[in-house]
């Protein structure tokens, strides 16, 4: 009798399951985000968008370069900062977050979406290798891999190696330079806060031709509380005043007309205007 | 004992059937395929409606005022100046342009948000699903009914809003001359 009731209740319970049991397509779909840390919401850059400059281990030529670049910021010039024309800041400069940050885990790929200027990332996490010949990019290629550091069966840290990368980039407004030949190679560990799930950190470490040693910046970014959080726009070229003219930065005014932006600054060349 | 045993049969099948729990955090089999990257199909423009020629061609139903606007950016643009497109100058293109694609997409569909990664200009796009919804209709939750519901949700917010505005009299006469 017994028997036959326990028998009963597995069928019952069998029944009310086997459209689920008979669907292992669908399960093999799903994607089991418990699997991953929570990292939704939007995240803000906690402290300065800048990296240690004064202690970054740059060789004497680049050193040199940077000092150039420091001497021409002093006298109203951009230095060898690229982003006033608008263009990327490119990787690693891209983790300092000028605006808001959304990480999108997927089964493939995890994606880093900066609202400043639209810089997205794609990591790869689908266990591909680099390219050979694909075209370089300001973002660079990223691979990343998902690591169980506690063996809990859940990831808690995603080490990332980007290369491939576009220049000109510097790490962030100071104009610290990279090497011009656009080697670099970048390792990142992202990962939540142990006690806090509401903060992330990136620990980036930067190899380069114009270092002497790796140089390494620990970033951290706070969780905004808001769950439906405004996603602002920011758009560089909307209502950007700065040109590039030449090897010049010039500067437009409110009413249009062409500004020097450094002292006795000569005009650009108008040759193929006609001259009045 | 009967029931014990049935409640222990129970609990055995509910332990077996367990790891599918976990497996249906986002069961993105409800939801089409839509990986990998999306390109225009070749011979396919980058104009407004594709089955149009572009410019004039598309036939588009101005109202004369913007007809002329139209048109004299047009000249501008035959006499080599941008004409109203303002793109020249990096801003995005917006919507709906944006879906023009002049450059390959990628859609990510996540359990709230479907985002569109537009490699032109890295634009993108988030499309929320419906937020505040309670013992409605699935069909509600989904994307296309946000707007509906979200002009729901602000005209029901702004109705509590007025509702709770000061009633007296001298508060009504302020109003009238405050524009409140």
């Amino acid at each position: 009798m017994n028997d036959r009731s326990s028998f009963r209740a597995m069928a019952l319970v069998a029944a009310l399951l086997l459209p689920a049991l008979l669907l292992p397509d669908a399960g093999a779909r799903a994607f089991d985000q418990s699997k991953y840390p929570d990292l939704k919401g939007q995240w803000l850059r906690v402290g300065s968008p800048r990296w240690d400059d004064e202690h970054a281990p740059l060789t004497a030529e680049y050193q040199a370069i940077f000092q150039a670049n420091l001497k021409d910021m002093a006298a109203g010039g951009q230095g060898i900062d690229p982003t006033y024309t608008c263009i990327s800041p490119g990787m690693p400069r891209i983790m300092n977050a000028y605006d808001p940050m959304e990480v999108v885990v997927t089964p493939l790929a995890t994606h880093i979406l900066i609202q400043h200027i639209h810089d997205m990332r794609r990591i790869f996490t689908d266990g591909r290798a680099f390219p050979k010949d694909e075209e370089p990019t300001f973002a660079g290629y990223s691979i990343g891999k998902w690591i169980d550091t506690k063996g809990s069966g859940h990831y808690d840290v995603l080490e990332v190696e980007t290369r491939n990368l576009k220049g000109p980039r510097v790490y962030d407004a100071s104009g610290l330079p990279f090497h011009e030949d656009n080697e670099t190679v970048i390792n990142e560990r992202i990962y939540l806060d142990k006690m806090d799930a509401d903060l992330l950190y990136d620990d980036i470490t930067v190899m380069d031709h114009a270092l002497t040693r790796p140089f390494s910046a620990h970033k951290t970014y706070a969780r905004n509380k808001d769950p439906q959080p405004v996603w602002l726009e920011a758009q560089c070229a909307d209502g950007n005043h700065h040109v590039l003219i030449g090897k010049q930065n010039y500067y437009v005014s409110e009413d249009g007309y062409l500004m020097p932006a450094k002292k006795d600054q000569a005009p650009p060349d108008l040759k193929f205007f006609k001259q009045k | 004992m009967l029931y014990r045993n049935t409640i222990g049969a129970l609990s055995l099948a509910i332990l077996l059937c367990a790891p599918l729990a976990s497996a249906f955090a986002f069961d993105d089999s409800k939801y089409p395929d839509f990986n990998g990257q999306w390109t225009r199909p070749p011979g396919i423009g980058n104009q407004f409606d594709i089955s149009k020629p572009k410019d004039r061609g598309q036939q588009v139903p101005l109202t004369p005022e913007f007809q002329a606007v139209f048109e004299a950016g047009l000249a501008d643009q035959a006499a080599g100046g941008q004409g109203n497109d303002p793109t020249y100058t990096c801003i995005p293109d917006g919507m709906p342009r944006v879906m023009n694609v002049i450059f390959p997409m990628e859609i990510i569909v996540t359990p709230k948000t479907t985002y569109m990664l537009i490699e032109y200009l890295t634009q993108l796009r988030r499309i929320a699903k419906p937020h505040g919804l309670e013992n409605m209709p699935e069909e509600l939750s989904q994307p296309e009914y946000a707007t509906a519901v979200g002009l729901l949700l602000y005209g029901a917010h702004t109705r509590r809003a007025v509702a709770q505005r000061p009633v007296t009299l001298v508060a009504k006469l302020k109003s009238m001359f405050v524009g409140q």
